[in-house]
C-alpha cells in the first residue's frame, strides 16, 4: 500500500472513534488494514511486523482523493504513527472523555506529534462525553493553555457526520491560515 | 498618604547568589514608596514571579503559571518570548533588578486602581442602571455576567426569562421558542428588573437551568449586527485564548477562517477583515460573543511582525480548496 501524501490522519487512544469518525465523512466503509513492513521500506523498524489501521477517503469532484487513514491506537503500534503521517495535510485528535486520563492521553499525543503540527495543523474532538466524564471540557482547554497552545477543539460525536466536518472544516482554516 | 496595596513577590529555584540580589533589590522598593513582600516557593497568589529557568524547579513552575502573572526570568538562554515575560541574563545586579521591579509594580498599582474604579462604577450601574437600559437580549445577559447581577427579562408578548449572572444560569418560563423571540426582538421589546435572590429563587421553582454562556453565544452572533461592545474598538490588536466550541454552540462559515487567524496572533479586528477577506460585520459578531465567553484577550499594539504562512504549494491550495467545497455546511 503506498502511503499518500494527500491524507489526513485520525489519532487518539482505542476507544476514541477514529473508525467511526472516518467513517462517518468518507465515501466508502473504512477498513482495518494489516500492513507488512521489510527492512527495505522507508520506515526504520528491523523487523517484519504486522499492524492495523483504518483506512478510506473522500472522493473530490474532480476525481481526486483525500485519504484518510487512522492511527493504531495500541501504544506498542506508536511507532507507525510518524510514519503515517508523513507528508499529511494535517492530524485530527480525537480523545475519548471518559478514558481513565483523558488530559495525560491529550498531552501525550500532543506532544509526540507535536513536529507535525507545526507544519501542519491539527483539531481535537473530545467523544463519548456525558457518559462517564473523566474531565470537562474546560479542563482540556485549560490544558491547552497551559502549553501555550491555541487549537480548536470540539465536543464530538464520532458517529456524527455533521460534528466530524465541523472538525475537518476547521482543520482546512488551520493549515490554510 | 494612602498606604499602597501590598505586592506580592515570589522566587522560585533561585541559587543564594540570586536570591540575596532580590531580597536586597526588594527591600529598595520601599525607598520608590512601593508597599511589597516576598515569599518563597509559593507562586500561586503573586502578581510577580522570579524564577530561575535554569533550574528544573524553574522550568517546572514557569510552565503551570498563568498568563496575567508577571514573569522575571533569569536565564543562561535565550530569551523567552512569551506575554508577561521578562528575561534577564545572568549575572543579576541589584540596581538593575531594582529598576525594573520598581517599572512593573507601579505599572501593577496603575492597573490596580483602573480595575477597582471599573468594578465600583459597573457595580452602581448594575443595580441602577440594569433595570432602566434598553438594549438587546445580548447586553442584557453580558452586563448580567460581567457584573454578577440577577434579572427578570420581559417580552412585550409577556414572556419571561430569568438570568443569574451570579452562577452563570437561565431559565425560561416557557419553552425554548421563547429564547428565540428574545433573540429576535428589539431592544425597546425588552424590559429588564433587576431581582434579590430570594425572589429570583421563587420565581425559577420548578424551571430547569440552562448555562448562560450557551446563550450569551447565541445571542452574540445573532444579535450584534455589527456593533461592536461598548467600549472596545476595532483598531486594538486582540488574540483567541481558546477556540468556541462549534459543534456545540452553533456558528456561521466565515468563523473558521476568523478563529484560525484570531489564534495565531494578535490583529485588531478591522486586519482581520482584511486577512481573511471576511466582511468586519461578521467579524464583530464572532468577537462580541467570544469576549462574552471570556476567550478574547486584548494586547498592545505592537510593532508590524511578518505574517507567519504556511507554504503551501498551489497543487495542494486547489485540493484544500475542494476538500472544503466537499464539506460545506448546509
Amino acid at each position: 500500500m503506498n502511503l499518500h501524501s494527500d491524507k489526513i490522519i485520525f489519532t487518539g487512544p482505542v476507544g476514541a472513534g477514529k473508525t467511526s469518525a472516518i467513517g462517518a465523512v468518507s465515501d466508502v466503509p473504512p477498513v482495518s488494514t494489516d500492513v507488512n513492513f521489510s527492512t527495505g521500506q522507508e520506515c526504520q523498524i528491523k523487523d517484519v511486523t504486522t499492524v492495523a489501521m483504518d483506512y478510506s477517503y473522500i472522493q473530490l469532484d474532480d476525481g481526486a482523493k483525500v485519504h484518510l487513514f487512522g492511527t493504531p491506537g495500541q501504544q506498542r503500534f506508536d511507532f507507525m504513527w510518524h510514519i503515517l503521517v508523513e507528508g499529511g495535510l494535517g492530524l485530527v485528535l480525537l480523545v475519548n472523555i471518559d478514558h481513565p486520563s483523558p488530559i495525560a492521553e491529550l498531552n501525550r499525543y500532543l506532544d509526540a506529534f507535536q513536529d507535525f503540527i507545526e507544519k501542519t495543523g491539527v483539531v481535537i474532538g473530545i467523544t463519548r462525553t456525558g457518559v462517564n466524564d473523566q474531565a470537562t471540557l474546560e479542563d482540556f482547554q485549560n490544558c491547552l493553555l497551559q502549553r501555550g497552545q491555541v487549537y480548536p477543539i470540539f465536543e464530538v460525536d464520532g458517529r456524527s457526520s455533521e460534528d466530524i466536518k465541523v472538525l475537518l472544516n476547521a482543520l482546512l482554516a488551520v493549515i490554510t491560515s | 498618604m494612602d498606604i499602597p496595596r501590598r505586592l506580592k513577590i515570589s522566587a522560585i529555584g533561585l541559587f543564594d547568589t540570586e536570591l540575596k540580589v532580590l531580597q536586597v533589590a526588594q527591600a529598595m522598593l520601599e525607598h520608590e514608596e512601593i508597599n511589597s513582600e516576598l515569599i518563597e516557593n509559593n507562586h500561586e497568589e503573586s502578581a510577580i514571579v522570579v524564577l530561575d529557568y535554569d533550574s528544573e524547579s524553574g522550568k517546572q513552575v514557569f510552565a503551570t503559571m498563568r498568563e496575567s502573572q508577571v514573569k522575571l526570568v533569569f536565564s543562561s538562554a535565550q530569551p523567552i518570548n512569551i506575554k508577561n515575560t521578562i528575561t534577564l541574563p545572568k549575572p543579576i545586579r541589584v540596581h538593575t533588578l531594582k529598576e525594573i521591579l520598581t517599572q512593573i509594580c507601579r505599572q501593577l498599582y496603575d492597573y490596580i486602581d483602573k480595575y477597582e474604579h471599573n468594578q465600583t462604577q459597573a457595580s452602581s450601574s448594575a443595580q441602577s442602571g440594569a433595570a432602566g437600559k434598553t438594549q438587546n437580549i445580548f447586553l442584557h445577559l453580558f452586563d448580567a455576567k460581567n457584573n454578577a447581577t440577577i434579572l427578570k427579562l420581559t417580552h412585550s408578548s409577556g414572556a419571561n426569562i430569568y438570568v443569574n449572572g451570579q452562577d452563570k444560569t437561565l431559565y425560561v418560563a416557557g419553552d425554548s421558542n421563547i429564547l428565540d423571540a428574545f433573540i429576535a426582538a428589539a431592544a425597546a421589546d425588552i424590559n429588564a428588573q433587576v431581582l434579590t435572590a430570594d425572589a429570583f429563587q421563587q420565581q425559577v421553582r420548578g424551571l430547569s437551568p440552562l448555562a448562560l454562556d450557551g446563550e450569551l453565544w447565541r445571542s452574540g452572533i445573532s444579535c450584534s449586527q455589527g456593533q461592536l461592545l461598548p467600549g472596545h474598538q476595532a483598531d486594538v490588536p486582540v488574540k483567541l485564548r481558546s477556540w468556541p466550541n462549534f459543534s456545540r454552540q452553533g456558528f456561521k462559515p466565515e468563523f473558521f477562517k476568523v478563529a484560525a487567524q484570531m489564534a495565531k496572533r494578535a490583529e485588531s479586528l478591522e486586519a482581520l477583515s482584511r486577512l481573511t477577506q471576511v466582511q468586519l460585520d461578521v467579524i464583530i459578531d464572532f468577537y462580541n460573543a467570544a469576549f462574552a465567553l471570556g476567550l478574547i484577550e486584548s494586547h498592545q499594539p505592537q510593532a508590524a511582525q511578518p505574517a507567519q504562512t504556511r507554504e503551501l504549494s498551489s497543487q495542494r491550495k486547489s485540493l484544500l480548496g475542494k476538500l472544503a467545497q466537499r464539506l460545506r455546511m448546509a
